[in-house]
């Protein structure tokens, strides 16, 4: 894939600390996110990337490997992600936009939208609780920085 | 002679060695004299503006009959112009004592500006005469033209009509600034698309450069893809559960996908479908609804107010005009201009169901609805007043509306002529008359009316009819000799009798019991308001829809 290729000669940084990518299937990127902000910059997350056999007409879908304590992020990994929304996806968009979308999405997460509410508004309405539970989690799931 | 024919020659062929394959030369003939054309090619590396002024007469108000004359002024960014054509001719003692004759043709540059340049090639060849010019000239045309004209950008074009001191050789082909426009336009957009033909492109969708020939540009933010990921892109997007706006495959791109493109993208069952989904959410999309033209909202906004001249955005409050989508400014006027609206609404006519919902989301489809009435009510006036400023009176007023075609109007026109046989205005309009109770009837508005005339040898009665006559309230009466045709077109003299006093006259007459001493003639005239009763009374010949009086004749 030639955009595997890109983004490794072009080494995005901005958080995006490795891509592994799974030989077997092209279709599928492994990658790990070494967020830079706190409460979440104490471990790396490992996320999946899977492409349809449509990409890049149809939007890639994210997956959260290692939980994390997010608002946009659900229990099952999922990670709600505007520019990957089917309605808004464009085939001209770069996994390399994708991939800084996401880190900018985990460092500031966007309570207007989330996918757990509870947390939300515990961000918003406790952050020091909410920073606190997020730090713990982090070092207790989250792998080692690369 | 023989030396000047090898200097044609081979000054040809360098001239088609330099600029035989660009199709700058044509040769027209060789034999009995060398005839061509060089095509000096007008090409700026980067985009210029040029203006041009259309003429045209608007009504200075709605209810005035004055026009003025009214300039439109549109303004493009042009790479190209089109080329400026010379076209030579070798005199047999070329070069050795006469220059080439020639003739210098633009579409765009008027006869000074071309007659100057006639006379700069003139001086050109003077300076070098007994050489070959048609290099130099051709080198001047192509790199000082704009200099020497002293042209700067924004450059505004200006044709002009013929005038006896311009050089008959400047041949300036054309002079409706309409017609400029789009030839200007045409050539442009035409060359410009020639060119990204002969380009490579980058397609950010597969990430591979290709000829222009395999690509699409998208406008107007022009970004080109090639053709297949378009149509893959153009195709799945059709395809989708939830169908939504074809936008530029470009993230953070917001141009529309046009007809031109779509059409060239995908197959013909999608792009029915796509054409279908547009209409209808077209028809779903409330009318009142306009969009919040501050980029970072574009929510949906509620048109106010019952002329709609103010729109609120549901979500961030913003107050703004519809028409100009600038902040709210009462009752002050908008800046958007009529010719503007025209254009918009030529735009939203014109435009396929795609570029409707454009609009109709950008302005609000009753917004584009109450413009476009607005500009047909004008053009209906602009129309109809030029041709009979009466007419147009007369149709507001009966039917007070300002819109009435042709096929609505006939009914109440020949309504009017029937009725206006038997029936005063008066009585047309409003049902009755103030003469209705009176003896006398009213004839204001009446088509036919009837005449009574006394004829013959009235002298023998004349007695019996002063008294007949003279016997009203007042006691005086006038006498009105009258030249008449009848029906069966004879030419009587005789006397104008008032309608109320026939029967009294008649009854005298009678009693009188003299034979033959006077007639009674009945006309009918066809019209109200005219004096030649010779005439009208000449057309009774064929009104047959005119019931003619029982004969009061024969006395
Ligand atoms: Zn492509
Ligand atoms: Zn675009
Ligand atoms: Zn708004
Ligand atoms: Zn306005
Ligand atoms: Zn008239
Ligand atoms: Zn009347």
């Amino acid at each position: 894939m030639k955009e595997y290729e890109e983004i490794q000669k072009g080494c995005p940084g901005g958080g995006i600390h490795s891509i592994f990518l799974d030989e077997v299937n092209i279709l599928c990127w492994k990658i790990l996110v070494a967020p830079t902000e706190y409460p979440y910059n104490k471990g790396a997350f490992r996320i999946h990337v899977d492409f349809t056999a449509e990409y890049p007409f149809k939007p890639p879908k994210l997956n959260f490997k290692t939980a994390i304590y997010h608002p946009n992020v659900d229990e099952k990994g999922q990670v709600c992600l505007p520019l990957i929304a089917p309605e808004n996806w464009k085939p001209a968009t770069k996994m390399e936009q994708v991939l800084k979308a996401l880190v900018t999405l985990i460092n500031e997460p966007e309570v207007e939208h989330p996918l757990r509410a509870d947390l939300a508004e515990e961000y918003s309405k406790d952050k020091s609780s909410f920073n606190k539970k997020a730090e713990d989690q982090t070092a207790k799931y989250a792998e080692k920085k690369p | 002679m023989d030396c000047n024919f090898e200097l044609q020659h081979s000054e040809l062929d360098t001239l088609k060695a330099i600029y035989g394959q660009d199709n700058i030369l044509k040769i027209i003939q060789l034999t009995p004299t060398i005839r061509a054309t060089l095509e000096i090619p007008c090409h700026f590396q980067t985009p210029q503006k040029i203006r041009i002024f259309t003429k045209k007469y608007v009504r200075t108000s709605l209810d005035s009959e004055k026009l003025q004359l009214d300039f439109i002024f549109t303004e493009f960014s042009l790479n190209y112009l089109p080329p400026i054509i010379l076209e030579f001719e070798f005199p047999n003692n070329y070069p050795s004592n006469y220059g080439p004759s020639f003739h210098l043709t633009s579409k765009w540059l008027n006869f000074s500006q071309l007659s100057k340049l006639c006379r700069k090639l003139d001086t050109i060849w003077y300076e070098n005469r007994g050489g070959t010019v048609l290099f130099d000239w051709f080198q001047f045309l192509t790199n000082d033209l704009f200099q020497f004209l002293d042209i700067q950008f924004p450059y505004t074009l200006n044709l002009e009509y013929p005038k006896e001191s311009h050089d008959l050789r400047a041949i300036q082909d054309g002079i409706l600034s309409s017609d400029l426009l789009e030839i200007v336009e045409h050539f442009n957009t035409s060359k410009l698309y020639e060119e990204f033909c002969q380009q490579q492109h980058y397609c950010a969708i597969c990430m591979e450069y290709l000829p222009g020939t395999k690509c699409l540009q998208i406008r107007p933010c022009q970004h080109s893809f090639c053709k297949i990921c378009l149509s893959k892109y153009l195709s799945t997007k059709i395809q989708e559960f939830s169908i939504s706006i074809l936008q530029c495959p470009q993230g953070n791109c917001n141009s529309l996908i046009n007809n031109q493109i779509l059409s060239q993208s995908v197959n013909k069952d999608l792009y029915a479908r796509y054409d279908e989904f547009l209409f209808k959410r077209a028809l779903e999309e409330m009318e009142d609804i306009v969009y919040c033209p501050l980029t970072i909202c574009g929510s949906p906004s509620e048109l106010q107010m019952a002329d709609k001249s103010m729109a609120i955005c549901l979500v961030c409050k913003y107050c703004f005009c519809p028409k100009c989508r600038r902040v709210y400014h009462g009752v002050s006027p908008c800046v958007f201009s009529k010719d503007k609206f025209k254009e918009i609404i030529q735009e939203y006519k014109q435009g396929n169901s795609m570029k409707k919902a454009f609009l109709e989301r950008k302005y609000g489809k009753s917004v584009l609805e109450q413009m476009s009435s607005d500009i047909e009510d004008e053009l209906w006036l602009q129309k109809n007043t030029k041709k009979c400023p009466k007419c147009k009176i007369h149709i507001e007023k009966i039917f007070g509306c300002s819109k009435v075609t042709l096929d609505e109007a006939k009914p109440h026109w020949i309504n009017l002529y029937t009725e206006s046989l038997t029936k005063c205005k008066h009585r047309y309009l409003h049902g009755q008359c103030k003469l209705d109770s009176t003896n006398s009837p009213c004839e204001v508005g009446l088509r036919s009316s009837t005449k009574y005339v006394l004829s013959g040898s009235v002298l023998g009665v004349w007695s019996h009819l002063c008294k007949s006559l003279a016997s009203d309230v007042t006691g005086n009466f006038h006498i009105q000799v009258v030249r008449i045709y009848t029906t069966n077109l004879e030419r009587e003299v005789g006397i104008l009798i008032p309608p109320g006093r026939v029967d009294i006259l008649r009854e005298t007459l009678e009693k009188v019991n003299l034979q033959a001493c006077g007639d009674y003639e009945t006309i009918t005239v066809t019209d109200i308001g005219t004096n030649e009763m010779e005439i009208e009374t000449m057309d009774l010949q064929n009104e047959n829809l005119i019931d003619k009086p029982s004969s009061e004749s024969d006395y």
